[in-house]
């Protein structure tokens, strides 16, 4: 009984090393040919390893188009003179275990290589101590013929699919953007803490997808529900106490400069400092997006659409756009200035959290500063739409992404955010309002 | 009055979001908990208490106070647990053992943050040689301990960093020593495994930090002298991306037009995000190879069979899981959070050690003691070997010269005061998306 209870893992764990070791060599490499002593020192092992007491030499032949180049002879010779010679599998491969350290050969035959394939150096020589890993590469000319590895993805391709990022980047960019634009219009502020109301739609997101559980629609419903309720206590108790205190634009702008640091910190202190994602499938590609993409793209297109509609032919939004043009006039004339601000408040921060949501999704995860980092592109996207104006925001939008995501195209990719701010500056040299903003009325 | 009220209503507003904050923290602390608690369990010793934090009356010359550097906010957060608990394990191991000296060790803890945050680290430098302490253990950032180097240089204090692989700060001044290899090792041993498994169009995908150039480079040098050819993101052709970037379809676009063989991802946390681009374009996991600095478990990011097949290396052997189970015992209960990554976990441990031994064996923990005897006891000395704090401090006090060899795995200082010989381990991601150790190669 006992000793077929010591007996019993021994066999298993002698099953087990001979089973690795069969599938380490690989079926496809064949014969050894070895005139080694009693202790052949270099064995065949393909998926070698290297180890305290081996080496190991690896490689694959391919020819010039990429396809393995099957059933070529390749020798290594030790240092005591002994050649192993192994035969290239299936996928090209081949490898040996060296059991001495110490100087090796190695050697293709270049007469086992199929027709029409040369080798210009088959041979090389090199050092390998133990527990090294050293690849033999060699550089095989001309093609086995049939299949070559066609260039699938040209230029026109690749700026086909880069206009398709930078066009939802746009979108993203400027669902996120829109409540920037409104506040500014509404109030004069230019809101720095914006980027953490993208950022706080995000990690909502991933809180109640990921850490709570709920449904990824439900999800989206209630992180903007929150995110719109922050809108609705900011300006309930920081920006209208604020207003009435009759602080001057700049100084709020600096209370926004504070409150978007602050914030920020409160995120990584919860978070952490690592990359969070809201869903964790992975779409492949359709057509040059992910259907993700594609519907969030249409979200987008649909919000900013209907908030445009809003703000041109209903009553609310006429009173917005009234607050916006001239706000001591729009009081005069009996709208409630506050009402229309907080209104603006609540649906700004709503959106932005919308837009970061989407924007995790998309762009497959949000952290503690993505905000932060697309700022800078928000606020380029709205100046450059003409601040303060929905279709502007989106028009702005759609510039900066294009710009951003074609750029690397002729520039280098360092440049990408640089090149959008530079059109930024140029157009705003010119039209200094923005493309669909409005001259500054006087009197 | 009016000033009155609007304290209240500031008040009431951060109430307001200190109860989203506390919202997003009980949902988010109860996954986290889960992973480590089932671990914990498994340590069979009790964890040892934290050592105590160095008050001003603690002076340098009697009592052994270890300044920590490391990030504990930013973009490399994610790996200031397993450090900042490979050191504190050792500091308590130090203390049981019977102290420094005799007199039981001190520290004090800073944040190094990143380099998009200089200021911190800069503040956290200034503290600790303010506090005159003995050594500084940090920063894990090769940009970071540039940042703040020379005034650690200038106070004439040891600067011992657990994590900093870029090349050129061998031998950058006498007080700077680590416990890393340099990025040659490693980049020495991924070119050669790119190699060995065929691949030799290789595009990198590398953020324009010191730390992804300077790897990018090495793996170039040995992808070229292999015969291979680095096709996208290649040193000079300006394809490196910020390292805040966040929208990474243009860029894997960019990378596949160039029709690579293999992707190496040379880049920290935004890995999170290029993996799910990479694999939305119908990139072949397999074919892909992470670096030290994005060697992390993706189980929670990814759904099941996102990775597999993709490799990895990075320097140190293995961390055993006793040694895991030890930091996670000890972080869980000095810190109360669990340690996801061990990144550099053992060598700040090993690091931490050898400045211990460095002050025993010179008789006070001066920097300029510590400094004269770090080399002696990691080895250069040919002493008797021994694995503990505990062991070679018996030696120690016998007279004995020592070498320590400690779980990182490093050798003797060389004359640079890098590590002589460094092991770089190999790794595959399986259908999980957790990584399973290969084989260790050494530098």
């Amino acid at each position: 009984m006992r000793s077929r209870r010591t007996l019993r893992p021994a066999l298993l764990l002698f099953g087990l090393v001979l089973a690795g070791a069969l599938s380490l060599l690989g079926v496809e490499t064949a014969t050894a040919v070895t005139t080694a002593g009693p202790a052949a020192t270099t064995t065949i092992e393909v998926n070698c390893l290297p180890g305290p007491t081996n080496g190991c030499i690896r490689g694959t032949l391919r020819d010039a188009a990429g396809a393995a180049v099957a059933k070529a002879k390749i020798g290594v010779t030790g240092p005591d003179g002994t050649t192993v010679t192994a035969t290239t599998n299936k996928a090209g491969q081949f490898g040996f275990s060296l059991e001495t350290a110490g100087s090796y050969t190695v050697k293709l035959d270049t007469s086992t290589l199929p027709r029409g394939l040369k080798v210009a150096e088959p041979q090389f020589s090199a050092e390998i101590p133990f527990q090294s890993l050293r690849a033999a590469v060699f550089r095989v000319t001309g093609s086995q013929g049939g299949d070559t590895a066609a260039a699938t993805s040209g230029l026109g391709a690749r700026v086909f699919q880069q206009a398709a990022s930078g066009l939802r980047l746009g979108l993203l960019l400027a669902l996120a953007s829109i409540g920037l634009s409104l506040v500014y219009g509404t109030t004069g502020l230019a809101n720095f803490a914006h980027a953490e109301q993208v950022t706080l739609g995000g990690i909502l997101a991933y809180v109640f997808t990921r850490l709570v559980g709920v449904p990824l629609l439900g999800a989206i419903a209630i992180a903007v529900a929150i995110c719109a309720l922050t809108g609705w206590l900011q300006d309930r108790f920081i920006w209208a106490p604020l207003r009435r205190k009759g602080l001057g634009v700049s100084q709020l702008m600096i209370v926004t400069i504070g409150l978007s640091l602050a914030l920020e910190y409160v995120f990584q202190y919860f978070i952490g400092g690592g990359t969070v994602q809201i869903t964790t499938s992975i779409q492949r590609n359709v057509g040059p997006l992910t259907i993700p993409s594609y519907i969030s793209m249409a979200i987008a297109v649909v919000v900013l659409v209907v908030v445009g509609c809003v703000l041109l032919f209903t009553r609310i939004g006429k009173a917005t756009r009234a607050v916006s043009d001239n706000r001591a006039l729009a009081a005069a004339s009996g709208i409630d200035v506050d009402r229309i601000i907080r209104l603006v408040w609540i649906a700004g921060t709503g959106l932005a959290g919308l837009g970061g949501i989407l924007y995790a999704i998309v762009q497959n995860g949000i952290k503690w500063d993505t905000g932060l980092q697309i700022l800078l592109m928000m606020f380029a996207a709205v100046t450059l739409g003409g601040l303060g104006t929905a279709f502007g925001a989106l028009l702005g939008s759609l510039i900066i992404g294009l710009v951003v995501e074609l750029s690397n195209l002729i520039l280098p990719s360092d440049l990408k955010y640089a090149t959008a701010l530079f059109i930024l500056i140029v157009i705003l040299v010119f039209r200094p309002q923005g493309i669909l903003g409005r001259r500054s009325r006087v009197g | 009055m009016a000033l009155q009220k609007w304290r209240g209503r500031l008040a009431v507003g951060a109430l307001s979001a200190g109860a989203i904050a506390l919202l997003i923290a009980g949902c988010s602390s109860t996954p986290s908990s889960t992973p480590s608690d089932k671990s914990s369990g498994s340590t069979s010793t009790a964890a040892l208490p934290k050592s105590k934090t160095c008050t001003s009356s603690d002076d340098y010359a009697k009592t052994f106070k270890l300044g920590t550097f490391l990030p504990l906010t930013g973009s490399l957060a994610y790996l200031g647990p397993a450090a900042v608990s490979g050191s504190g394990q050792a500091l308590s191991e130090i203390d049981k053992a019977g102290g420094v000296n005799g007199v039981p060790t001190c520290v004090i803890s800073t944040d190094s943050s990143d380099t998009d945050n200089p200021t911190i680290g800069d503040a956290s430098i200034k503290q600790l040689l303010q506090a005159k302490v003995s050594a500084v253990l940090g920063a894990e950032s090769s940009s970071v301990t540039k940042n703040v180097m020379d005034q650690v240089f200038a106070a004439e204090t040891v600067m011992l960093s657990p994590a900093n692989t870029a090349d050129d700060l061998s031998g950058v001044s006498k007080w700077y020593f680590r416990t890393a290899p340099p990025n040659a090792i490693e980049a020495n041993a991924l070119g050669n495994l790119i190699l060995g498994d065929g691949y030799t169009k290789v595009a990198v995908l590398v953020f324009n930090d010191a730390y992804g150039t300077n790897l990018r480079d090495g793996i170039q040098k040995v992808v070229e002298s292999g015969g291979g050819k680095v096709v996208y993101g290649a040193s000079g052709a300006g394809q490196d991306f910020p390292s805040t970037e966040t929208s990474f379809g243009s860029i894997v676009s960019a990378a596949l037009a160039t029709n690579p063989d293999a992707i190496v991802i040379d880049a920290f946390d935004q890995t999170k995000a290029i993996i799910p681009a990479l694999a939305s374009a119908g990139w072949d996991m397999k074919k892909s190879y992470l670096i030290d600095g994005n060697l992390a478990d993706f189980s929670k990011d990814f759904d099941p069979g996102t990775m597999t097949g993709a490799q990895a290396t990075a320097q140190g052997v293995n961390p055993n899981d006793k040694f895991k189970a030890t930091l996670r015992g000890w972080y869980k209960k000095n810190a109360g959070k669990s340690v996801d990554d061990f990144g550099y976990g053992a060598e700040a441990y090993d690091g931490t050690i050898l400045m211990a031994l460095a002050a025993q064996k010179g008789g006070s923990s001066d920097p300029a003691t510590i400094q004269k005897n770090l080399a002696a006891v990691s080895g250069t000395t040919n002493g008797t070997k021994c694995k503990t704090y505990a062991a070679c401090l018996a030696l120690v006090k016998g007279g004995k010269e020592i070498q320590y060899t400690g779980p990182s795995g490093v050798g003797p200082f060389n004359d640079k005061q890098d590590p002589s010989t460094g092991y770089i381990s190999v790794y595959k991601y399986g259908n999980n998306n957790n990584y399973t150790w290969q084989s260790s190669v050494k530098g």
